[in-house]
């Protein structure tokens, strides 16, 4: 089967700094894929990759098996219709409420009418419980609030695929639980895939079908979140080991 | 030869003028792909309208403001050297001649520049810094055209509105200081100021507001949207650095175009 996304000797520096080197990477359609790593290994720079925002400096990536550096502007415009992408700092819209931040997607792009979108939006905000700030600013509301505004705005094109950039950061514990139970529930209901980065382990082996851990610019592990947890590689063990307290269960 | 002077100052100034030249088309393309949008449908009739109101409508205190007392200043100043050669009568000629011709459209992109210029230069550069022009990519929402094609519209509409408030409100200030304080005939000031004027004269001050409205919100929203390639300055300091370019060079350049445009005018 091929792929849905593929890293194909992906190379990309900063300056003196290279971040990916001859990355390989594939992600299969209708699963979770987590990315995990230290901070600033260039897990974001990976996911940022895949939507267009950043280009590899050498290799090529596939978007179900073509190039995405070969596609016309209008192709690569139906591409990213499908794709949907929650920022690690939010990115919301400081002049807009977070009524107009949720539906701004949808409204923009003209995909339903307008008591279509008013119905979209609130059922949205009553899963992610935003329906008591809907009039307010960004400025106006708590970090973790506005997490769950940027999930709300990601989920509501009913994307195909999702990419999640630390989608639990700040957020308390029960919150956390509930962000991953609602991506898991409804990758499982649409079918989605989703790409999330993320430092929550072990809670994001619970949801992910597959673990790509990155150091040192380079995938050092990639399968399914057992094997993670024998796996032997020095820099995995030393990052895994300490969420299970010591042991590897 | 090492370290030769000539060389390297040679290398130095290729490189600037290749830097400048790059720039400029870079600015040209990013209005011109601007520009184009402002046509696309959907028309985005609410943006402008907010743009307008924005860069048009909340410019219009400071303008009348700055426009007042430039009037009065160009009577005081025009009466005591047209005296000088019993040539007083002439007072409303030369103040209406100077605003609507020169001091309207220039200082009223001056003080746009300042109050809105700036602000469309430190708005952009923080939706950068903060990754929201980046968000509008992903959701497939043409950053361009969403952020950047309604203010260039309502600069194009506004700037020319406000020349021509200020050209009244300055001629207004003229006749305060020349006829109600000084004591010219009112009669002569607006008679000389009837049969100076010409139609030609008003269309090159709008004209000259149009051009310095592209300049201006060109170089505003190009230094601000392009805040994260900056190399002497990140973050915070480079959206300060950005904001303080967009303003001294379209100051400088309308004041340049200024001079271009009279040129052809005249």
């Amino acid at each position: 089967m091929t792929p849905l996304i593929q890293f194909n000797k992906v190379t990309k520096s900063f300056g003196q700094q290279t971040v990916l080197s001859q990355i390989d990477l594939s992600i299969d359609k209708g699963r979770i894929t987590a990315i995990i790593g230290k901070s600033g290994v260039g897990k974001s720079v990976m996911l940022k990759h895949m939507i267009g925002l950043l280009k590899p400096d050498s290799g090529s990536i596939f978007l179900n098996g073509k190039d995405i550096s070969k596609l016309s502007g209008k192709e690569s415009r139906q591409i990213r219709q499908k794709f949907s992408y929650m920022f690690q700092n939010m990115a919301l819209f400081d002049s807009m409420t977070v009524y107009e931040n949720i539906a701004l997607p949808i409204q923009e792009r003209r995909l339903y009418k307008k008591d279509q979108i008013i119905q979209k939006v609130m059922n949205i905000s009553n899963q992610l419980e935003l329906e008591d700030i809907n009039h307010k600013y960004p400025s106006q509301i708590s970090g973790g609030m506005k997490k769950r505004v940027a999930l709300a705005r990601a989920l509501i094109t009913d994307p195909e695929i999702i990419l999640f950039d630390e989608p639990t950061t700040g957020l308390d514990p029960i919150r956390k639980h509930a962000v991953f139970k609602m991506i898991s529930e409804n990758q499982q209901k649409f079918n989605y895939t989703a790409v999330i980065v993320t430092h929550e382990i072990p809670d994001i082996f619970y949801i992910a079908h597959e673990i790509a851990f990155l150091e040192d610019a380079r995938i050092l592990y990639h399968g399914d979140p057992k094997g993670i947890e024998t796996c032997s590689i020095p820099v995995v063990k030393q990052f895994v080991e300490p969420a299970y307290g010591g042991n590897n269960q | 030869m090492k370290n030769n002077p000539i060389k390297q100052f040679c290398q130095i100034l290729g490189y600037a003028l290749i830097s400048f030249i790059y720039e400029l088309g870079h600015i040209t393309t990013f209005f011109i792909e601007s520009f184009i949008r402002l046509f696309q449908y959907p028309f985005q009739y609410t943006k402008w309208m907010h743009q307008m109101y924005f860069i048009g409508v909340k410019s219009i205190s400071v303008v009348c403001l700055t426009a007042l007392f430039t009037g009065m200043v160009l009577g005081l100043q025009g009466y005591y050297t047209l005296v000088k050669f019993g040539s007083e009568g002439l007072l409303g000629s030369a103040v209406a001649l100077s605003l609507i011709r020169e001091l309207g459209p220039v200082l009223t992109a001056i003080m746009i520049i300042g109050r809105a210029g700036s602000s469309m230069a430190a708005e952009m550069g923080i939706m950068r810094i903060s990754d929201q022009i980046d968000a509008l990519y992903t959701m497939n929402i043409n950053p361009k055209r969403f952020l950047i094609s309604p203010k260039i519209g309502a600069s194009i509409i506004s700037f020319p509105l406000l020349t021509a408030i200020f050209d009244v409100v300055g001629i207004l200030g003229g006749y305060m200081s020349g006829v109600v304080m000084l004591g010219i005939n009112p009669a002569v000031y607006i008679k000389g100021m009837e049969n100076s004027v010409l139609m030609t004269d008003v269309s090159g001050g709008f004209i000259k507001s149009i051009v310095f409205s592209i300049i201006v919100s060109t170089i505003c929203l190009y230094q601000g949207y392009y805040t994260h390639l900056r190399s002497d300055g990140f973050g915070a300091k480079g959206v300060s650095i950005s904001t303080t370019v967009a303003v001294v060079m379209s100051c400088v350049i309308v004041l340049i175009a200024d001079y271009v445009l009279t040129s052809f005018l005249l």
